[in-house]
């Protein structure tokens, strides 16, 4: 199966009730993450590295910030005269009985998509996935194993997300048996799916409308963990950089574990880049009173304080005399003269103001929502 | 946009002349748009300007010829080509880099036509056999002999022409002087260029940086002062920048020291190599160094002041 032959679909609301915080004003897959990126360009520059030209974004509501973002498609060559991006927002049909409530009934209304499109396969993905995989040895693998609907999945720490699958596979990377995690899985080291998956479109369609007709609900229970028996289900392990992000903690740790070199490299592999939609932004002022270290900086920053241990997102104005420390800055803060951040997250525009104190904890830290004046 | 190059003629191909004989080669071009006025701007000038209020200026004064000006300090004067004006801003009187200047009216070398009047004195000024083909030299004078109503457009701001190694040295390092004038980071007015896809840059606990600028890409774990770093850099442990440009996907490595220089684009330099010194107080025959693009310095080796280096290793003056 070549790339060129599968159509990518995106649920951009996926895992977002976990990050609360971060979507109350967006959609998962428009988080901000890693100085200049958002959720989706992850997925987005994953598919088209592999080669894939056609990606419908399923959404719900609250996407403003993300078609902002995403625009065109233009950054990931996906504004093309044949096939390109497509936003596919609910009730978007005369006879929409569904809206996109749950995976399942989004896949349902958007059946005439699915239908126009020529591709043979599908792959399904989320937007609460920070990796860098190259899609072709998960299309590969699909293919000589023979599957039917193959899983990605990583071997870790479970994440607390709803409906979460857990795997038990044999030395042939055969499922033999889908579990759905408990409370009390959570934390534990298991092989959990991320919910990217790949199998014939054809299939996804009839099993979509099989499950609809039977009134069910839920696509991880009523259409793959019910038809084990029935199809060759097989799991692929993702290796290098995968997480996903189920709580304002993780969104934290894993933001965080970039300011590790091995884990940069990993994620922004230069052989299989991450594109996002591109800001004129100036360089970043150091100045004469900076002292910044062991941080991460996007472009349009000016710096006249202390930075240490951080995640600067663009046109963040730290004034002198101003101490941050393991902090995530979003786009646009401004932190005025001998405030003290540390352990903290602030969401894009937000001011805190001279001499203000604002501390966290590493397993704990505090989040100022967009626009807060503190 | 069209990027209009040379030899692009069926019969007598040649290369441009000079700044009028590549609009002269391309008066076809223009001709098509039937403009009514046409606005001659270079590529290598660093400024902010709104071409459309120049452009109004020019139809008030029903002018052949509008010519951007600048006043500068009167002790630089003698390095422009100025301008004399009435008090209405008509132009009297061209001056051309003079010993003792009588005007500190530059001009900018931006310059609004009308298409009609330039078109005639282009179709003139290639018919003559002793033309240099150029603007300031032979065009504008010609219009301004002929009588043809030429006025000066005043220009506040910044404006720098960064066409020599010191003037493209000295306009970086205005960006780090907000009295300098030059601010890029002007949400009303911004400056767009193409930007590389690129990861944030990371800054990690051995590097220090002072009043610098860093741009996207880059790993600096080094010392940086008073130097312009642009993307994809590495700047490793040890090494020392100080008031330098450092190009695209550059390389300095462990101990390398880099002062008052220009590094190109995918330089090395190697490890405690130094390139440059740091100017002393009389120092008649200083001058910024340059690194070539792609140039390989080789460890512990050393690059004069005033010296340019390329690809294969020749060096040459640079005054």
């Amino acid at each position: 199966m070549r790339a060129n032959n599968v159509l990518a679909l995106i649920h951009a609301q996926e895992g977002e009730t976990a990050l609360k915080e971060l979507t109350a004003i967006r959609t998962a897959a428009s988080v901000p993450f890693g100085c200049r990126y958002r959720f989706i360009d992850f997925t987005l520059s994953n598919l088209v590295n592999a080669g894939i030209t056609q990606v419908g974004i399923i959404t719900r509501n609250n996407f403003q910030s993300l078609s902002d973002h995403v625009g065109s498609g233009k950054p990931w060559d996906l504004d093309r005269k044949r096939e390109g991006m497509f936003i596919l927002p609910p009730f978007n049909t005369a006879t929409a009985i569904v809206g996109h409530d749950s995976i399942l009934s989004s896949l349902y209304s958007i059946s005439d998509f699915l239908e126009k499109t020529r591709q043979e396969y599908v792959i399904m993905t989320n937007a609460n996935t920070v990796y860098n995989i190259d899609f072709n040895d998960l299309f590969k693998f699909h293919s000589e194993k023979g599957a039917d609907i193959t899983l990605l999945y990583k071997q870790g720490r479970v994440p607390s997300l709803p409906e979460l699958m857990i795997l038990d596979l044999d030395e042939e990377s055969k499922v033999q048996q889908i579990s759905m995690a408990q409370p009390e899985d959570v934390g534990n080291d298991a092989n959990y799916s991320f919910n990217i998956l790949v199998m014939r479109k054809s299939l996804l369609e009839y099993l979509v409308r099989a499950a609809i007709a039977r009134g069910e609900t839920s696509f991880e229970k009523d259409v793959i963990q019910a038809n084990l028996s029935n199809f060759k289900i097989y799991g692929y392990k993702a290796t290098g950089f995968a997480e996903t992000i189920d709580s304002l903690q993780t969104y934290y740790n894993v933001s965080m574990s970039l300011l590790k070199k091995e884990n940069r490299d990993l994620l922004f592999n230069t052989n299989n880049p991450i594109k996002t939609k591109v800001y004129d932004n100036v360089p970043t002022t150091y100045g004469v009173t900076s002292k910044v270290s062991n941080s991460l900086l996007a472009d349009g920053c000016t710096i006249h304080g202390t930075v240490e241990n951080c995640i600067l997102f663009r046109n963040v104005y730290i004034e002198e005399g101003a101490v941050i420390k393991n902090s995530i800055i979003m786009q646009g803060t401004r932190i005025q003269r001998h405030a003290s951040l540390n352990y903290v997250i602030t969401d894009k525009d937000t001011l805190i103001t001279p001499k203000k104190q604002l501390s966290g904890d590493a397993s704990y830290p505090v989040f100022i929502s967009k626009g807060i004046t503190v | 946009m069209h990027i209009l190059s040379p030899y692009q003629k069926i019969e007598g191909t040649e290369w441009y002349k000079g700044t009028a004989n590549a609009i002269y080669q391309n008066i076809h071009f223009i001709d098509k748009y039937s403009p009514t006025y046409v606005a001659i701007l270079s590529g290598d000038h660093i400024y902010k300007m709104d071409y459309a209020e120049m452009l109004s200026y020019h139809k008030a004064k029903k002018a052949a010829c509008t010519i951007a000006m600048l006043e500068v300090d009167w002790n630089e004067a003698s390095r422009f080509g100025l301008m004399l004006c009435d008090d209405d801003g008509t132009i009297t009187e061209f001056e051309e880099k003079p010993e003792n200047p009588r005007s500190n009216k530059a001009s900018m070398g931006v310059y609004i036509f009308t298409w009609e009047k330039l078109r005639k004195y282009l179709l003139e000024d290639e018919a003559n056999p002793n033309s240099t083909n150029d603007f300031g030299k032979d065009v504008i004078p010609a219009m301004h002999k002929a009588g043809e109503k030429m006025v000066a457009y005043p220009f506040k701001g910044y404006w720098r022409d960064v066409g020599t190694i010191e003037s493209l040295w000295t306009a970086n390092m205005d960006l780090l002087t907000p009295s300098s004038g030059l601010d890029l980071d002007d949400p009303s007015w911004k400056i767009y260029a193409k930007s590389p896809s690129v990861h944030p840059h990371f800054v990690s606990d051995k590097a220090n940086i002072k009043t610098s600028m860093v741009s996207k890409g880059c790993e600096i774990d080094g010392n940086i002062s008073r130097s312009i770093i642009f993307a994809n850099t590495t700047i490793e442990e040890d090494s020392l920048i100080e008031s330098s440009i450092i190009m695209p996907g550059a390389t300095i490595k462990k101990g390398a020291k880099v002062f008052y220089s220009i590094i190109g684009e995918n330089a090395i330099i190697d490890e405690n190599a130094t390139i440059g010194a740091i100017p002393e107080k009389d120092a008649s025959n200083f001058g910024i160094s340059v690194v070539g693009e792609n140039t390989h310095i080789a460890a512990g080796s050393f690059v004069a002041p005033n010296k340019m280096i390329d690809e294969e290793g020749v060096e040459v003056d640079i005054k």
